[in-house]
């Protein structure tokens, strides 16, 4: 029961957002660190932008505070039983198509260790729309815009008391040109310590973690500029409770309380996820 | 008696048409006193006005003409943010006659983020009379430091800045 709860770290784990006009290309990976094959989990969240770090670093509280829905679908599969998985995730943001993620894992054989070790590499896909094509009133902006690759390394510990884990998370974007918009992206990256406590068939948890992006260049007929770097520290509370192989939990992101954050919106958020799992 | 009693009501009368006459001359206005008030009224409006307030020239135009900048549509706490509609309309005048004169050709007005570097959806331009337009369809989509570029042949001349909250 404590083994499958460490799945519920990836999701106690906040996702970490960049500068409003970049999207969110920093995600929890959708790693599978229990026994079982197969994972999907769906997950919807309700996300408040709550004050807003203007590029002079004064701190605003939007007049506006409009709250927005995403959805996110994630897949993933453990190959031939074997060290090697591959995942998948999809979101959807106010109904529009957000950003998708690919990706590879492998858990580290490290028997005389009290501590499981994985790696991963994902590509980020830019299937959302991003600031630079909104050409309709109705649209909004869902992604960054660009490919991205990262790369990351998850260590997890479980007692019998619960588990605690650690996360480090390095990613580059690629460059890539939109009508008569080219977009620079440079590197991000992020790191969590979370932690939760379990009895029986509950557990409740908590996180804290950093989320760098370092910013983008962007050129077009009229101007050639770079976006500032961006930075904030979400904080998250989970509750979740274990039914068999399935999993339902409930969590709160706030990147509104420690600080200092750099040229970002900060969101609190609300998140309750589903998990299903299968050998 | 009857002699008396006639006189008495004859006196009465007379004192009753007077007392009238005389409250009617106080306060009451006959139709005609009323209608040569209007026409005085009419005169009078008809006069020249104290000057207006000069009109201020908000957006100045590379051939000289002036534009009166005035915001048509805002959420209702007044001030624009990231996810209504705004609109704005201008009306075109001459800055030395301070008379209206026909809108300039060739106008063309986005939103731009400096910061960020990126626009928004492209606004909608209606021309609402000979010297006046609208223009709606504003959408800052984010928070920040936006300016509504004016361009006339390819060139920004303009840059009015708005702060989004």
């Amino acid at each position: 029961m404590k083994y499958l709860f460490t799945t519920l770290i990836l999701f106690a784990a906040p996702i970490a957002h960049s500068a409003s006009c970049c999207g969110s290309n920093i995600s929890a990976p959708a790693l599978i660190t229990t026994q079982e094959n197969y994972r999907l989990s769906f997950s919807q969240s309700t996300i408040e932008r709550s004050l807003y770090v203007r590029e002079d670093g004064k701190v605003i509280e939007p007049s506006n505070k409009k709250s927005k829905i995403s959805q996110a679908l994630r897949v993933g599969h453990t190959v031939n039983n074997g060290p090697f998985q591959i995942f998948a995730s999809f979101k959807k943001t106010e109904d529009q198509m957000a950003d998708s993620e690919i990706g590879t894992g492998i858990q580290y054989a490290l028997d005389d260790k009290p501590f499981d070790l994985y790696q991963w590499l994902s590509m980020g896909i830019p299937t959302g729309r991003s600031v630079y094509e909104i050409y309709d009133a109705t649209d909004i902006p869902t992604g960054s815009g660009v490919y991205s690759l990262q790369t990351g390394l998850l260590m997890t510990r479980t007692f019998a008391w619960g588990d605690i884990s650690g996360s480090l998370t390095f990613g580059h974007g690629l460059d890539r040109t939109l009508d008569q918009t080219k977009i620079e992206p440079k590197e991000f990256a992020s790191t969590e310590i979370a932690g939760g406590y379990s009895y029986k068939a509950f557990r409740w948890g908590g996180g804290i973690g950093s989320s760098w992006n370092a910013g983008r260049r962007v050129i077009t007929p009229d101007s050639d500029s770079k976006v500032k770097a961006s930075r904030s520290w979400p904080l998250s509370l989970s509750f979740s409770y274990l039914y068999k192989l399935s999993l339902i939990s409930l969590s709160y992101s706030d990147e509104t309380l420690i600080g200092p954050a750099e040229f970002s919106d900060l969101n609190r958020s609300i998140t309750l996820n589903f998990v299903n799992r299968w050998y | 008696m009857i002699k008396f009693i006639k006189f008495s009501f004859f006196k009465s009368l007379v004192l009753l048409n007077l007392f009238l006459s005389l409250s009617l001359l106080s306060c009451a206005k006959s139709p005609r006193d009323l209608a040569v008030s209007e026409k005085f009224l009419k005169h009078k409006m008809s006069q020249p006005q104290k000057p207006a307030k000069k009109r201020q020239c908000s957006i100045r135009f590379p051939g000289g003409q002036c534009a009166e900048f005035s915001w048509v549509k805002l959420p209702a706490d007044g001030l624009p943010n990231s996810s209504e509609e705004h609109s704005f309309k201008l009306v075109f005048f001459n800055e030395a006659t301070q008379l209206n004169i026909v809108f300039a050709e060739n106008l063309f007005i986005d939103l731009w983020m400096p910061s960020m570097n990126h626009g928004s959806a492209p606004v909608k331009i209606q021309q609402t009379s000979e010297s006046e337009i609208l223009v709606y369809k504003i959408y800052f989509i984010m928070s920040g430091d936006w300016i509504i570029r004016f361009k006339q042949d390819g060139k920004i001349f303009f840059e009015y800045p708005v702060e989004i909250l």
